[in-house]
């Protein structure tokens, strides 16, 4: 199990979903309501630049979320 | 009246449905206490109103426009809800009519965008999903308004009371559940209890608040303690919503399993390639500022100025001869520089490039004071006296002095109140100012 921020992201990577314990309540609700799950599939489809949000895939549909509350979700290759 | 309220996750298309329902909002309010608009309609043939709700992912609210839907359905009187359902993502969507079923009130779900799922290679059997979620299941595409005749048909009559959804949620929940629904207030209905108790321990502060009114706020937390406790030593969940959640997502997979046809979730390669060019890292910005200038050209160029041409011809017709102006006394004396027909010219050639650019509201700034100088606002009562107006075809100056000093002689107070009067012999054109609202086609008569 690794954070996400440590991981290098190269668009296309998959990973699987381990924990979101540390990620913001709030946050951890909307990304339940849009499906992502403890043991769910994520895609990296690429980052906006100067710091800007992460586009994942989930369940056929695309999720933006910010690089600083998508660094706690734990993920394993 | 039959009162329908409209439930559906974000982007599902509630609102092209609600416009294809009802044809126009008839009222627009706020929900009280936060800015959510209410939009109630009443529908096409006239049998009930529908209420457009925010779009939510579920019952346990964490926005004020969650809130707003928790609170509407539960402590507000409609006759039937219908949950309007992406079928391209059916299972996410399910969640809610899930938590809908668990309350128990009638129910309809409106299976939306089947066109979209039908791309992706989604073939849903309405039949069978109605039949697993016990509720009437109808195809509709918002979009269109195909299938909008039988959802409105289904809707003017009583749709059925089904009893509400059990789900097993595992003996700890269970029987945490049965604890909470025991001590609850009497006068909440005995059918209700279960599906409040489930979004109390999901975590739904308004659920929450109605049940701390009977019992103590320590023991429900304790209860809510001793139940994650018991939920994580014994199953694999990490929190109580988790297990809550988990389970529906098996009844849902178990439901979609038998419902689906043909489930092959192909990624639509069109708007694939299309997001490759346009949101290129490098390419992405040059097309965006290619496609403004494109805007700009249309509306200043290509579209713009034929409109303000067109416009511009069009009050100059209405105006032919002689420039009519009201305005409010106090303006008189910038009257004369108004009444310039550059003046004119300049304004209407600007007005149809605001609307294109959609600043609308410079638009109506605008206008609200064209149309006082055009005159063009309302018609105000008491008319000019029939006998005093020159009757003769052709308008000379002179005719309209006499006229005015006519009027002026007889004592009409209740004429038209001229504030003052400038004629021009040269032009032809008598500029006149006004000091109460008419009509431009009533100043005309009066003046020929």
């Amino acid at each position: 199990m690794t954070l996400l921020s440590e991981l290098k992201l190269q668009p296309g990577n998959t990973f699987y979903v381990k924990d979101l314990s540390s990620v913001d309540p709030l946050v951890r609700r909307r990304l339940c309501d849009m499906g992502v799950i403890e043991e769910c599939l994520l895609r990296f489809k690429g980052s906006m630049p100067f710091g800007g949000p992460f586009m994942f895939e989930c369940n056929g549909q695309r999720i933006g979320l910010r690089r600083k509350e998508a660094a706690y979700i734990e993920v394993e290759c | 009246m039959n009162k329908v309220a409209l439930v559906g996750n974000p982007n599902t298309g509630k609102t092209s449905l609600f416009n294809q329902l009802t044809g126009s909002y008839e009222y627009i309010g706020n929900w009280s206490g936060v800015t959510v608009e209410r939009k109630i309609g009443i529908l096409r043939n006239r049998l009930g109103e529908l209420i457009d709700l925010p779009g939510v992912y579920g019952l346990t609210p964490i926005s004020k426009d969650e809130g707003v839907v928790s609170d509407f359905l539960w402590n507000e009187a409609y006759s039937s809800i219908l949950n309007i359902v992406d079928a391209s993502q059916l299972e996410r969507n399910l969640h809610l009519t899930v938590q809908l079923r668990e309350m128990g009130k009638p129910l309809l779900v409106g299976l939306n965008m089947i066109d979209v799922a039908g791309k992706r290679g989604t073939v849903i059997d309405c039949a069978e999903l109605s039949q697993k979620l016990g509720v009437d299941v109808i195809q509709v595409v918002a979009r269109t308004g195909q299938g909008c005749q039988d959802l409105l048909a289904a809707l003017s009559q009583p749709v059925r009371q089904p009893l509400p959804l059990k789900l097993d949620y595992g003996a700890v929940l269970e029987e945490a559940i049965e604890a909470v629904a025991k001590q609850m207030p009497m006068d909440i209905q005995e059918h209700h209890k279960r599906s409040l108790a489930l979004q109390f321990f999901e975590g739904n502060h308004v659920i929450r608040q109605i049940l701390a009114t009977n019992i103590e706020e320590d023991a429900l937390q304790a209860l809510l303690d001793d139940t994650k406790k018991l939920l994580i030593t014994s199953g694999n969940s990490n929190s109580i919503g988790n297990h809550i959640y988990r389970t529906r997502q098996k009844f849902i997979q178990e439901t979609l399993e038998t419902a689906f046809l043909h489930n092959e979730n192909r990624d639509d390669a069109l708007t694939e390639m299309i997001d490759k060019v346009v949101t290129n890292r490098f390419l992405g910005i040059p097309i965006f500022l290619l496609l403004m200038l494109l805007i700009f050209k249309l509306t200043f160029d290509w579209l713009g100025t034929p409109a303000s041409d067109l416009l511009d011809s069009f009050f100059f017709w209405a105006i032919n001869g002689h420039v009519l102006v009201r305005v409010n006394s106090y303006r008189c004396k910038w009257v004369y520089r108004e009444a310039d027909p550059s003046w004119h010219r300049r304004w209407s050639r600007w007005c149809p490039r605001l609307r294109t650019t959609n600043f609308y509201f410079i638009f109506l700034y605008f206008a609200d004071r064209g149309f006082r100088i055009y005159g063009t606002g309302s018609i105000g009562h008491g008319s000019t006296n029939g006998e005093n107006r020159p009757e003769r075809e052709g308008f000379h100056p002179d005719d309209y002095r006499l006229w005015l000093q006519r009027s002026r002689h007889h004592g009409c107070s209740h004429n038209r109140a001229t504030e003052g009067t400038a004629i021009d012999d040269h032009s032809n054109t008598a500029y006149v100012v006004f000091s109460t609202p008419c009509r431009i086609q009533s100043v005309r008569r009066r003046i020929l």
